[in-house]
């Protein structure tokens, strides 16, 4: 930790301290990735398995700090210039003041990612806005390694808040507003998820670090960086046309490092409750991550159960030529089909892959099965790898008496409707022993040669 | 032997997070997986994987996944069996191992002193075991202690021995049938993870029918409506029936394949590991950390699924990330 920062660190992480202390037993705090089985209901689970056998109570991370000198004062940014007054940051009281309450009840946690603090006597009707997937808001900006002293920093990012802060590697974060993070007795607690918890509107949250320079622990106040930028806009159709209740408008930010790469999913929205356009989105996504030189484009859609209504035919490219505001998406009917439409269309290609699912396994695809193939297909993936999956899978082989000869003869009968000659067979099995055994490969070849690829 | 306590930390770990947040919403994939941002230079070289048989086929899902990033790596992939994942990448024949069972105290000492280090085993995905009746057997759910009961000598849950289907309530001529226990031999993986896992630690009873294959032990069901069974959910035929679980009586049955299931509820998830060598004085290569870093990301997590696996959630994606130097920022 540099030096320089210290005197203002202290004098603001005393004022913080005893703003925190109070409560620094928090019914509501849970350590990170608790299950949502609740702890007192299965002690024995084998989920935590050999070496694994107590779960701890969730109820007090067991760090008190020791009582600081109450300084009611103001803290300052890293220009030193005043920010506001504790007393004002409304997250240092509300989960003092409403022990009782548990994060996701109310609106208190609205900008916490609840994943991970869901419990279960609260998952119906939990949640916040309908479909809307939390992400993480607050970054500290260093690598770091959980350990039973705090969380150890590998590495501070260039530009970071952790780098204006003075923050170096081998500080170590001990609490985070008052609270143990790290491995307190061998749980972890994500200081993530206390960044989440714990930091006010502006991002601002106190943290106790041990200097790696002298082994001393301050306090330092820490103005964390937000993960969001945003892009706003409106979703249109040109039709004149009224959407039913159970209308879902999904809307993602795609990066493509380049042309003929498979697009990745930077942020994605859904959003519910909606009639006619145009619909206004905002999409929130994390600045840092965007590299000028790659291609960032929206796509939507808009679906009423397992049917398409519309969708983005071409990709509108945003971020790079600064589009980031007011942006306008256009949706096409998937009804009308296109001159010369010689692809699927979307729902199309997904009754086929519920087909496979149904020829090849004698069952529906599994709701996760579903979203990932729609993710699948979404992103631009190949129909017929859907296919060579269904037809590798551990499930098919299972079917096949987990026999290549049988496999083989599966494949045919399914696949050409006729069983295999010795011939093919044999030829079959040879490309088997080719391909390690993996069957993906031999499908994959398997579908080319019989003309069936697509 | 701190290392292998770490191993079962991230292995307990990784059911710990509930996939959805309510029952009512769709489920999906944990919405703070990492998201898997491909590396702006050209990665070129070879990726050797060996090992779990079990594993072949998500590790050929992730291959193929992660070429289309990087036309330029071929990953190659040998099926030797779980019993060769730690000593092939010991010895420098493959990368990464494959490893469908927990890793052994001699195998991690056998590695450190070869190495200098210690292996490093992540959990990148689940496999759901199943515990199979007769597809006529009407039993509606059976709890841990119940299914301790059935298969073990030891009965470490507390419950009592379980010997006739009367016990577990069976009215009329099923009263005095005896229940049959089926399962593998003793060092399969999915014997030991039950042994561990349900049992305890516990025994087996010796009069447990093993069989040599998971396929052969789903007929032993099939021909004698009073056996119970275990094997991984890919394995679910017509002819049998995966009985609802309970962690515990008075909690709810869980089925193998339900939503809630899908939601991380389901307590019987075996995992598949990876074998890392990972110095820790040391960066990994780098297409050995970009491949562990697809894995562990959203969009290798939707491998798992198209490979017929359970995903993990987030948080131990990212422990799992961060044992290796990987980790994301904070």
């Amino acid at each position: 930790m540099k030096i320089q920062l210290y005197l203002t660190a202290t004098l603001v992480g005393s004022a913080l301290l005893a703003a925190t202390t109070a409560f620094a037993i928090d019914p509501a705090r849970s350590p990170s990735g608790t299950s949502s089985i609740p702890a007192t209901q299965n002690p024995y689970s084998p989920q935590y398995g050999p070496g694994f056998s107590t779960i701890p109570n969730t109820a007090n991370p067991g760090l008190v700090i020791p009582g600081g000198t109450s300084i009611n004062g103001t803290y300052f940014d890293d220009r030193g210039r005043p920010i506001q007054t504790i007393s004002a940051v409304p997250t240092y009281t509300q989960p003092g003041v409403t022990p009782a309450v548990l994060p996701g009840t109310n609106g208190d946690f609205s900008s916490v990612n609840t994943t991970n603090r869901i419990s279960p006597q609260v998952l119906p009707g939990t949640g916040t806005a309908t479909g809307t997937q939390q992400q993480s808001r607050w970054r500290l900006g260093v690598y770091s390694k959980d350990t039973d002293t705090g969380v150890r920093i590998i590495q501070v990012v260039n530009g970071s808040a952790a780098q204006k802060a003075g923050l170096e590697a081998n500080d170590v974060i001990v609490t985070v507003a008052g609270y143990q993070v790290g491995y307190v007795g061998g749980v972890p607690y994500d200081c993530a998820n206390e960044f989440e918890r714990h930091a006010d509107a502006e991002g601002w949250v106190s943290v106790l670090v041990q200097n790696n320079r002298d082994g001393k622990l301050l306090n330092l106040p820490v103005k964390l960086d937000s993960r969001f930028s945003s892009i706003d806009g409106n979703i249109v159709y040109r039709e004149n046309y009224s959407l039913p209740r159970t209308a879902v408008v999904n809307v993602e930010l795609r990066e493509t490092i380049r042309q003929g790469a498979p697009p990745v999913t930077l942020a994605r929205r859904t959003i519910t409750d909606v009639t006619t356009v145009p619909i206004p989105f905002r999409l929130d996504y994390d600045p840092s991550l965007v590299d000028r030189n790659r291609i960032y484009q929206l796509y939507a859609t808009i679906t009423s159960g397992n049917q398409t209504l519309f969708e983005t035919r071409q990709n509108i490219p945003v971020i790079a030529d600064g589009r980031t505001t007011n942006v306008s998406v256009l949706v096409e009917s998937t009804a009308v089909s296109q001159p010369g439409q010689q692809y699927l269309s979307r729902d199309q290609q997904m009754e086929q892959v519920v087909q496979w699912f149904r020829t090849y396994l004698r069952r529906d695809p599994r709701p996760l099965e579903l979203y990932v193939w729609q993710s699948h297909i979404d992103r631009g993936g190949s129909l017929n790898e859907a296919r060579v999956q269904i037809l590798s899978n551990a499930e098919f082989y299972n079917r096949s008496d987990s026999n290549d000869v049988r496999f083989i003869q599966q494949l045919h009968e399914l696949i050409l409707g006729q069983p295999a000659s010795q011939a093919e067979l044999s030829y079959w099995m040879g490309r088997m022993e080719f391909h390690h055994r993996l069957r993906p490969e031999v499908v994959r070849e398997f579908l080319g040669a019989v003309g069936q690829a697509r | 032997m701190q290392k292998l306590g770490a191993l079962s930390l991230l292995v307990g770990l990784l059911i710990a997070s509930p996939l959805v947040k309510a029952a009512d919403q769709p489920v999906m994939l944990d919405p703070d997986l990492p998201v898997y941002r491909p590396v702006n230079t050209q990665l070129k070289g070879e990726l050797k994987l060996a090992g779990s048989n079990t594993m072949s086929h998500v590790a050929a899902t992730w291959a193929d996944g992660f070429r289309q990033f990087y036309p330029g790596v071929t990953v190659t992939i040998d099926v030797t069996g779980s019993r060769e994942a730690v000593s092939s990448v010991q010895t420098g024949e493959a990368h990464i191992g494959l490893l469908s069972r927990g890793i052994s105290s001699d195998e991690v000492v056998g590695y450190q002193k070869a190495k200098g280090h210690y292996p490093q085993v992540l959990a990148p995905c689940l496999e759901r075991i199943a515990v199979y009746v007769h597809k006529d057997n009407p039993i509606r759910g059976l709890t841990l202690q119940q299914i301790d009961g059935i298969f073990s000598t030891t009965a470490k849950r507390g419950g009592e021995p379980i010997r006739k289907w009367g016990q577990l309530g069976f009215p009329g001529a099923w009263a005095e049938q005896p229940v049959v226990p089926r399962g593998r031999s003793g060092d399969t993986g999915s014997q030991v993870y039950f042994q561990e896992a349900v049992l305890l630690g516990g025994e087996f009873r010796t009069d447990l029918q093993n069989h040599p294959d998971n396929l052969e032990l789903l007929k032993g069901i099939t021909e004698d409506p009073r056996s119970v069974g275990f094997a991984g959910l890919s394995y679910d035929n017509p002819n049998v029936r995966a009985v609802p679980v309970a962690i515990q009586a008075g909690t709810p049955y869980v089925g193998v394949d339900s939503p809630e299931a899908d939601a991380g509820h389901y307590p019987l998830v075996r995992p598949l590991q990876l074998v890392i060598n990972h110095d820790p004085k040391q960066p990994l290569p780098a297409v050995e950390a970009e491949f562990i870093k697809y894995i562990f990301s959203r969009v290798g997590q939707e491998d798992v699924i198209k490979a017929g696996f359970q995903p993990i959630p987030a948080r131990p994606a990212n422990i799992a990330l961060d044992a290796v130097g990987l980790g994301i920022a904070r």
